[in-house]
């Protein structure tokens, strides 16, 4: 795909709305966690996932439009969906597991460190997300997830602790985004035709 | 001399040979379709120039343009059509060649 056609797609994602919610998710795991409530980390994104829509629709397509891409684009856009899908239901099972199992597998001094793991796994499908929508803001957002999770499993946190430490400066910059967006594309008063 | 000793250039669509329009073209030639309000926020272009210049593509059925609501707001969406894309393609070809004709 051409350069021109990458640049419109850029265009698409750059409102900040899908940032908001990666940074909700991110910070309502790490709430859920805080409080033992493990079953959080799996209705978060189950009730995020099919709001995303509407709330793009209602919120930011009377900003900026409404763009259907190519076939060729759309059809890129499934296969790397649908493996960052897998990656996530992957990443997500993993965590659970071992944050089931921290207690037992914590016989090894070593293991201690399994508290950042779950914002390790949770930086691979951001990284994927910013391959996805061309953004670099995602690979941020990795890396913000990545030293939370290396800094708080040497510092003995908890998961919980970890993914809100990450998740706070995530909703920072997805907000700034989000309300630049807001900012600079008034909804328009009508086509003038 | 006659007219015929005139150097031959390959022809220029003087309708897409228009930044605005040719903007609009562009952008429309890497998408399947796009509303108004796209149109106007990546093209970086003003209501009534956009509407101007994208209602002349569409008379030359170079866009086809398709009006609908979405609720009680009105939505247009414009999609390259296939005359479009050939004289997109058309008007790059002979660019080229005009440009590679010249000097450095």
């Amino acid at each position: 795909m051409g350069a021109i056609e990458n640049r419109v797609y850029r265009a698409y994602w750059n409102d900040g709305l899908l940032d908001v919610f990666a940074a909700v998710g991110v910070l309502a795991i790490g709430i859920s966690w805080s409080f033992d409530f493990i079953i959080g980390g799996a209705i978060t994104p189950a009730l995020l996932v099919p709001l995303w829509g509407p709330f793009r629709q209602r919120f930011i397509e009377p900003r900026l439009g409404t763009v259907e891409f190519s076939e060729k684009r759309e059809r890129t856009n499934r296969s790397r969906l649908l493996l960052l899908i897998l990656l996530g239901i992957g990443a997500f099972a993993l965590v659970v597991s071992l944050y089931v199992l921290r207690d037992r597998l914590a016989l090894d001094p070593a293991v201690s460190l399994i508290a950042g793991l779950p914002a390790l796994l949770l930086a691979i499908p951001a990284a994927f997300t910013a391959m996805l929508i061309a953004t670099g803001r995602f690979l941020v957002y990795a890396t913000l997830l990545v030293i939370a999770g290396g800094v708080g499993a040497i510092s003995g946190w908890e998961p919980g602790p970890i993914l809100v430490t990450a998740g706070i400066p995530i909703l920072l910059i997805a907000s700034t985004v989000l309300a630049r967006f807001f900012r600079n594309n008034p909804v328009a008063s009508g086509e003038q035709e | 001399m006659s007219h015929s000793d005139g150097i031959e250039l390959p022809p220029i669509d003087e309708l897409l040979h228009e930044p605005a329009r040719l903007r609009l073209l562009v952008l429309l030639s890497v998408v399947k379709r796009a509303d108004f309000t796209y149109l106007l926020n990546l093209s970086g272009m003003s209501k009534g120039n956009l509407s101007v210049q994208i209602n002349k593509l569409g008379d030359a059925r170079m866009v086809k343009i398709d009006k609908s609501f979405q609720g009680n707001r009105p939505r247009t969406m414009y999609e390259l059509t296939a005359q479009g894309r050939k004289a997109l393609r058309a008007y790059k070809k002979n660019m080229r060649a005009i440009l590679a004709a010249l000097p450095d």
